[in-house]
């Protein structure tokens, strides 16, 4: 059993965002909640069509089986799975994802595995033609907004902030550049660790945010809660 | 883990991780895992291969058409609201994901 309960004396509480800048200049209503088979469902029914013809790591996944098989896999391993989705209110104030993220609940904490924390496993923005098309206002963020979500979720877990991600290594080599560079830029550290959750070895992209780097990442987007 | 004692039984691990809020959806999610489970016959393997078996199977997939056949659940979000959804609760989530 993990060491998931053990918290710094100033813990943060865990706060979701609810809304988000816009590139006009102003805010968009944004709810994270959480979502089900259905929801996978429909993404890959109404936006990964979109995200397919587009030069993106993520454009042959499939949510309603990664959602499946993440399950699957965290259930083999004994921990839940969470599915989040970012929402906006799209045509005729009918929730539409802004983006989703799947996230073990309890993974080992990669600088010590004595400790839990919230493994980011896949992550997606819809793209903003997918946005317009659904009649809602694209976001500004959200790469940091669902890093965010991951984050606070860790709080209301017991974990204290702690996340931890894998950068896809698919895609060409300018893609696997720039998705590091892009976790790196929002504040999260690289791993140096030889094992990841005890299992799986490190292949330098592994990212993750610690209590200190959570409360950042947390205040960055504080005027947004 | 729990071992299987039936083929067609959902494992109780199982059923206890796909449970959509939505109690309709949970029964779908429910018939949904047993037939997985039926499918593939796992029922006298370990916990470990049965997991295995299913991914593998999803992987490959095998299970498309079944997955299929929950898609007509999604039309059900069209009627969703805004203002309706509900921030995420780790508590209740919790509680039905055991």
């Amino acid at each position: 059993m993990l060491a998931a309960s053990i918290t710094s004396p100033d813990r943060m509480p865990g706060q979701f965002i609810n809304r988000l800048p816009t590139s006009a200049g102003g805010m968009v209503d944004v709810r994270v909640r959480e979502a089900d088979y259905r929801h996978a469902a429909a993404w890959d029914r109404d936006i990964q069509p979109l995200i397919r013809r587009m030069d993106r790591i993520d454009a042959p996944w499939k949510w309603s089986t990664l959602y499946l098989r993440s399950l699957f896999l965290e259930l083999s391993a004994g921990r839940r799975l969470g599915f989040l989705q970012l929402v906006t209110p799209g045509t005729a104030g009918a929730p539409f994802p802004l983006g989703q993220i799947l996230l073990a609940d309890g993974f080992p904490y990669p600088p010590d595995d004595t400790l839990a924390c919230a493994f980011l496993w896949y992550l997606a923005g819809a793209p903003e033609a997918a946005v317009v098309a659904a009649g809602a206002t694209p976001g500004k963020a959200i790469l940091a907004a669902l890093v965010d979500a991951a984050i606070q979720f860790s709080y209301v877990a017991g974990y204290d902030g702690r996340i931890c991600l894998h950068a896809s290594p698919a895609g060409t080599e300018a893609q696997r550049a720039q998705l590091l560079e892009r976790y790196t830029r929002l504040g999260l550290k690289r791993s140096s660790e030889r094992r990841i959750g005890r299992l799986r070895r490190n292949d330098g992209r592994y990212f993750y945010a610690d209590e200190q780097a959570a409360k950042l990442l947390s205040s960055n987007l504080q005027g947004y809660r | 883990m729990t071992r299987v004692s039936s083929p067609t039984m959902v494992p109780p691990e199982l059923a206890s991780q796909v449970l959509s809020p939505d109690a309709r959806v949970r029964a779908i999610e429910r018939a949904f895992v047993a037939r997985l489970v039926s499918r593939l016959s796992t029922g006298a393997r370990s916990s470990t291969r049965r997991v295995e078996a299913i991914v593998q199977s999803l992987d490959a997939g095998e299970l498309d058409d079944a997955i299929g056949r929950l898609a007509p659940a999604a039309d059900e979000l069209a009627a969703e609201r805004f203002e309706d959804v509900r921030e995420f609760n780790h508590d209740s989530w919790k509680s039905r994901h055991g």
